[in-house]
């Protein structure tokens, strides 16, 4: 520690740092701390599956408006599911890979000082903050937090009476997305710029680590889509509280009384959540895929096979993810015709993604790998990346769609494709630029004891869903069983939920490796994994201005 | 480097190996042996299309773990193969696509068929049942005799009167129109039937497992859609799009019976 650095002071320094390394830890920290409380409402939602209508006495005292004698109630159930959803894909996944990674290496792997705009940084940083204090509280609201899905579809979204969540806590979660996308546009435009103009110079773009190469098609990405849903928020928001109709149609009778207003149409909210909510899914993907890539070049000891067409498929990937939105709609009665043009840009989709499956396996055929944690976790996301690639082909099918959708076979495809392949690789990032964090590398035997459990669980926990699925458990019910031909699946579930929980305990592992580490980790010296990319040739945080 | 890097062939990659083994044989027993409910209607395209998937997915499935666990076993001194081969690149990009618009050309034949009127249906007229969504039941209704549905307004919604889809009793067309009763829904095997979906609140979708028929009933709009059930029995109905605190106990049932016990049927359900 230089006397320099403790005369800044502790504020300046650690909270309202310009730094953006500063600010990546942050956004990461608060990850971790959102990921703790989404994985929670994760483990609430499994236990009600596995055992409806269990006791959860200890829970209800901290939420006793979601529990009745203890017994979870169902409006209570859909806000986890809801909120756990929120909270994972925008809050966790989107706020560590883009937020935390993209910050505090961005700079590094272009060689600049700092961002382009340090100020607009932390600025960014602060609303999501705000915006994650926003969601939290809204689950302290008297009628509870938002309960219409993360997909928030109206008209369930916009009448009041139609969900308890639908009261302040859909007000909230309408605030809490809005500042978010204000947060995300601002740090959008400062990693554009940055990789666009700040790069060291000599440093061509296809020199750049593919990491790097996937914020910028993040940003891009995020750039254009979130407006879709700044608007419809905002449209939404209109209809609650201004008399509005956008997507109230004429005619709606809820519980009895006629609804007031009309002329607007439901479906039209499915595709501007949708235009956002498909690139949404790459944003968080993206930086997985191109940390893979990254990890397979650090770790075979030669170049990912194929770099130049791995930049070429991501870019391909970006741009066609504007154009699919209409696969999650196949079954809302839009026109067949549309849905065969969704079905088309959707298996088009899919090529570039199985260029790069090819292209791993030929980055792994005949090299000699070191398997280090991040390797493992990068191993770990190309099997995660097939199995949940293969089964979004059977869902981009209209007619194997019309079987599957809204049942848990999409619930399982999901989360292993973009949550899973984006865990994975926010632990892949983590595990590897540990050592320019802290100065000092995570314990190699707990990361793979901790890569091997996850692993194991992920898959136990994912898996069998799709068979669920195919079996007709149609999702986001409170109870399975009022249905009789769902009364065999009992046990399936009960086995979900158990490895949903061992899952869950393995995290332990990680946060344990994480802190102790931080203090206590081997000592890392300048470039531990012998990388080539940029970031690694200044020295480590610890050693830093010595 | 202050520890020791295990390399393929080791013992942690011996471990990997054997966890992706295990999980890969699993998944191939768990699929063969989980299978969706038995088909009740003339939708088998949609079980055919999920047994061809089921093949070709398992194919890159099997064959990408494979090379991840020889990657893993294999002991080479050095990396062989080059990091770049545009020959190679564009061979496995136009096989992926080729398979791909394969599975998209069978996609958009079985949809199309399905969407069209089923093909026996020459010598019946189809049957015609207007489903009415609302939270959280299911209502049903049979144009009667006219062939025409008679008119409804929501505000004649009257539910202590049970009129719950808001009939107007003035409308002629009206006048024979079947209500069922909530939640039951009675059907003749083999003949096509001619849904009209609609919702009265929020959205909701339509879902009966074993017709291979699932249909989001949009609020505002009428959407219309066709199968032909098969099979005789009960079969449950499901509400498969959350819709608020009841949607799951929204479940209806189709009773499937023969042509020639039908109107009788649904005279006494009427009752």
């Amino acid at each position: 520690m230089s006397a320099n650095r403790e005369s800044q002071g502790f504020l300046s320094r650690y909270v309202f740092s310009l730094d953006h390394r500063v600010i990546g830890l942050q956004y990461l920290m608060t990850a971790m701390g959102m990921a703790l409380v989404g994985g929670l409402l994760a483990l609430l939602v499994r236990i009600q599956i596995a055992w409806p209508s269990h006791e959860f006495r200890a829970v209800s005292r901290f939420l006793p408006q979601g529990f009745d004698e203890g017994i979870m109630k169902p409006e209570f159930y859909a806000a986890l599911f809801t909120m756990h959803g929120t909270i994972m894909i925008f809050f966790v996944l989107s706020a560590a890979l883009i937020g935390g990674f993209g910050n505090y290496l961005i700079p590094l792997q272009v060689g600049a000082k700092d961002m382009a705009f340090p100020r607009l940084n932390a600025l960014s940083y602060w609303i999501y903050a705000i915006s994650s204090v926003v969601i939290l509280v809204s689950f302290f609201t008297p009628s509870g937090p938002a309960a219409s899905g993360w997909t928030a579809y109206p008209p369930l979204s916009a009448l009041k009476g139609a969900i308890a969540g639908s009261n302040l806590g859909q007000d909230l979660w309408l605030l809490a997305m809005a500042l978010f996308i204000v947060s995300f546009t601002l740090g959008g435009l400062n990693f554009l710029a940055t990789i666009l103009a700040m790069r060291r110079p000599g440093l061509l773009m296809m020199d750049l680590p593919l990491f790097t190469w996937s914020m910028l098609f993040a940003s891009i990405l995020g750039l254009l889509a979130f407006p879709s849903l700044t608007a419809a928020a905002m449209m939404l928001l209109l209809d609650r509280h201004a008399g509005t109709s956008f997507f109230i149609p004429a005619g709606l009778v809820l519980s009895g009384e006629t609804v007031p207003g009309g002329g607007g149409s439901p479906i039209l909210w499915q595709h501007l959540f949708w235009f956002l909510g498909h690139p949404e899914v790459y944003i968080i993907m993206l930086p997985s895929l191109g940390i893979t890539s990254d990890l397979f070049t650090v770790f075979t000891g030669r170049r990912v096979f194929g770099y130049t067409s791995m930049v070429y498929a991501m870019g391909f990937i970006s741009g066609m993810s504007f154009l699919v939105w209409g696969h999650h709609m196949f079954v809302s009665g839009m026109s067949p015709f549309l849905g065969s043009a969704f079905a088309v840009t959707t298996t088009l989709i899919a090529v570039p993604s199985g260029v790069k499956v090819f292209n791993w396996i030929a980055s792994l055929w005949n090299r000699p790998l070191r398997l280090t944690t991040p390797m493992l976790w990068a191993l770990g996301i190309f099997s995660l990346f097939v199995t949940g690639g293969l089964s979004g082909i059977w869902l981009g099918q209209t007619q194997i769609d019309i079987q599957l959708h809204d049942t848990a076979f999409v619930v399982g495809h999901f989360h292993i494709i973009m949550a899973g392949a984006a865990l994975f690789g926010v632990f892949a990032g983590v595990h590897y630029w540990f050592p320019l964090f802290f100065g000092r590398l995570m314990n190699e035997r707990l990361g793979a004891a901790h890569f091997l459990l996850t692993f194991v669980f992920y898959y136990a926990t994912f898996f069998p869903m799709h068979l669920a699925g195919l079996r007709g458990q149609v999702r986001r019910v409170y109870d399975p069983y009022q249905y009789d031909y769902l009364k065999p699946l009992a046990p399936m579930n009960a086995f979900i939920t158990w490895a949903a929980v061992a899952l869950a305990i393995a995290q332990i592992l990680f946060f344990v490796n994480f802190f102790w580490s931080m203090r206590r980790g081997a000592k890392a010296g300048v470039n531990p994994w012998q990388a080539s990319s940029l970031e690694w040739s200044e020295p480590a945080a610890e050693g830093e201005g010595e | 480097m202050s520890f020791e890097v295990p390399k393929n062939g080791g013992a942690l990659a011996r471990v990997f190996a054997l966890l992706t083994a295990l999980f890969v044989a699993w998944s191939v027993y768990a699929l063969g042996t989980n299978s969706l409910p038995p088909l009740a209607a003339d939708r088998g395209r949609i079980d055919s299309a999920i047994s061809l998937n089921l093949v070709v997915s398992g194919i890159v499935f099997l064959g990408a773990h494979v090379a991840l666990v020889m990657a893993l076993l294999r002991r080479p001194k050095e990396a062989r193969i080059p990091h770049e081969n545009v020959r190679v690149e564009i061979l496995w990009t136009s096989l992926t696509a080729m398979v791909l618009v394969a599975l998209l050309v069978n996609s958009e034949i079985d949809s199309r068929a399905l969407a069209a009127a089923s093909a026996n249906a020459g010598t019946e007229p189809p049957v015609l049942v207007e489903v009415v969504a609302q939270q959280f039941a299911w209502n049903f209704r049979l144009p009667g005799e006219d062939g025409i549905f008679g008119r409804t307004d929501p505000k004649l919604v009257d539910q202590a009167e049970l009129n719950f889809i808001g009939l107007d009793k003035k409308d002629p067309a009206a006048e024979d129109d079947i209500i069922l009763p909530q939640g039951l829904l009675v059907l003749p095997a083999g003949r096509e039937v001619r849904v009209r979906l609609r919702s009265l609140d929020v959205i909701h979708s339509f879902f009966v497992a074993p017709f291979r028929v699932k249909r989001d009933a949009m609020p505002g709009i009428a959407t219309e859609f066709t199968f032909t059930p098969t099979v005789t029995g009960k079969f449950e109905l499901a509400c498969a799009e959350h819709c608020g605190l009841g949607h799951y106990r929204m479940r209806g049932m189709v009773e499937v019976v023969p042509k020639a016990d039908w109107a009788a049927k649904v005279k006494e359900a009427t009752q």
